[in-house]
């Protein structure tokens, strides 16, 4: 699993893979979405004067430990009790679940 | 056993909140286009109480200006009229319902206010998002969208703690309790006070229409309600109902989530909520 995180470019490492397209200022497409960044791009990416890029994180597996999965489950599931079978709202809640999950790993 | 009438009540009762005299001068006055700072600074000076509180919320970290502003004036040249009129009128708003016995009723005021100051800074973010207006009008939409249960609250403590009982017992979402009990919801009576204040119309709509954001004409009722619903969601609720509402799916397409994106406004709301304890002691010190 990866998921999309948006890093400063000091924070940029070689072997990253972008997470989307990369525009400069004026619109032009610089680098298409999922290639892989190299040391040589990096330092292009900062002389263009590029200041946040959209890059791809490998999601560490089982980080978070299955009680505070559950815990969160369980809160979340209380809280939209009434909307559980309304499918954009189990939607929502997953969103918050993957957000709570995230925050509680670091 | 037959409902109450609300409206019967309310416009018979004997005390209901009003805003402080020179306040209503002071919107008004904030209202014209060609305000004159100076005269208008001298008549905020008046009360000083308000100017003190004034200066301590645009100085707070809400505003992005900690400690730089030192006068009235200042604030009105930095931050613009409109956000100056939103927090006297946000001031002004806490301070009408100061005699509120909430305890009566088993809730605490700091609950109540955290509930809808988050609410408020959810706004603040969907605003920005979708480029509407000024954004610190939406947080004053956001603040004042469940004043109705506040005003049922002072004016019939004894009826509406009936409606909460069975919100909290029975699993029911405020307007389904209120429509067993009441003649008016709290939405309706929040709209029926905000238009008694003589607050501009976007302001009484988006309280009004909060639970039926598509019958609003402004945007503001569309994100007040969905602000409301993330704000609960996020486990910042008024202490009465932790039940997350059901979000209108065209309103979700409108702000352009539907196709995703919902993973960043997460975290983007959430570093909003990060100021929430410091901003509601702010409004109520």
């Amino acid at each position: 699993m990866s998921r999309r995180v948006q890093l400063s470019v000091d924070e940029l490492e070689s072997g990253m893979l972008l997470g989307a397209d990369l525009c400069n200022h004026t619109g032009n497409l610089l680098l298409k979405k999922g290639e892989r960044l190299s040391d040589d791009t990096i330092l292009w990416l900062k002389r263009l004067g590029i200041e946040t890029v959209s890059v791809l994180v490998e999601e560490q597996e089982d980080v978070i430990t299955p009680e505070a999965r559950k815990d969160i489950e369980e809160q979340l599931s209380h809280r939209f009790r009434r909307v559980a079978e309304v499918p954009l709202m189990c939607e929502i809640r997953q969103a918050f679940q993957r957000y709570l999950e995230g925050k509680s790993e670091h | 056993m037959g409902k109450i009438n609300v409206l019967k009540r309310l416009t018979g009762a004997p005390d209901l909140p009003a805003l402080p005299a020179n306040v209503e001068r002071l919107l008004q006055e904030l209202r014209n286009p060609d305000v004159d700072l100076e005269k208008l600074s001298r008549e905020i000076a008046l009360d000083q109480s308000v100017t003190v509180k004034i200066l301590r919320i645009v100085n707070s970290s809400f505003y992005g200006m900690p400690g730089r502003i030192a006068s009235l004036r200042n604030a009105v040249v930095l931050l613009g009229v409109q956000t100056v009129q939103n927090i006297v009128l946000s001031i002004s708003l806490v301070d009408s319902f100061r005699s509120t016995i909430f305890k009566d009723v088993g809730l605490s005021p700091e609950e109540f206010w955290k509930h809808t100051v988050g609410t408020g800074l959810i706004c603040q973010v969907l605003a920005q998002r979708q480029r509407i207006s000024d954004a610190s009008d939406a947080f004053v939409a956001g603040l004042l969208h469940d004043i109705g249960k506040l005003l049922l609250i002072q004016v019939m403590p004894s009826e509406y703690s009936q409606v909460i009982s069975a919100v909290r017992n029975e699993n029911l979402f405020f307007d389904e309790a209120e429509k067993r009990y009441l003649s008016a919801d709290h939405a309706a009576v929040g709209g029926w006070l905000l238009k008694r204040w003589r607050l501009p119309s976007v302001l009484i709509e988006s309280t009004l229409f909060h639970h039926h954001p598509m019958q609003a004409k402004h945007p503001f009722a569309r994100i007040v309600h969905v602000a409301d619903s993330l704000c609960t969601a996020f486990a910042v609720d008024s202490g009465m109902s932790d039940l997350v509402q059901e979000i209108d799916p065209e309103i979700w397409k409108w702000l352009h989530l539907s196709e995703g994106g919902v993973d960043e406004l997460l975290q983007d709301l959430d570093n909003a909520l990060q100021n929430l304890e410091q901003t509601v002691t702010t409004f109520m010190g």
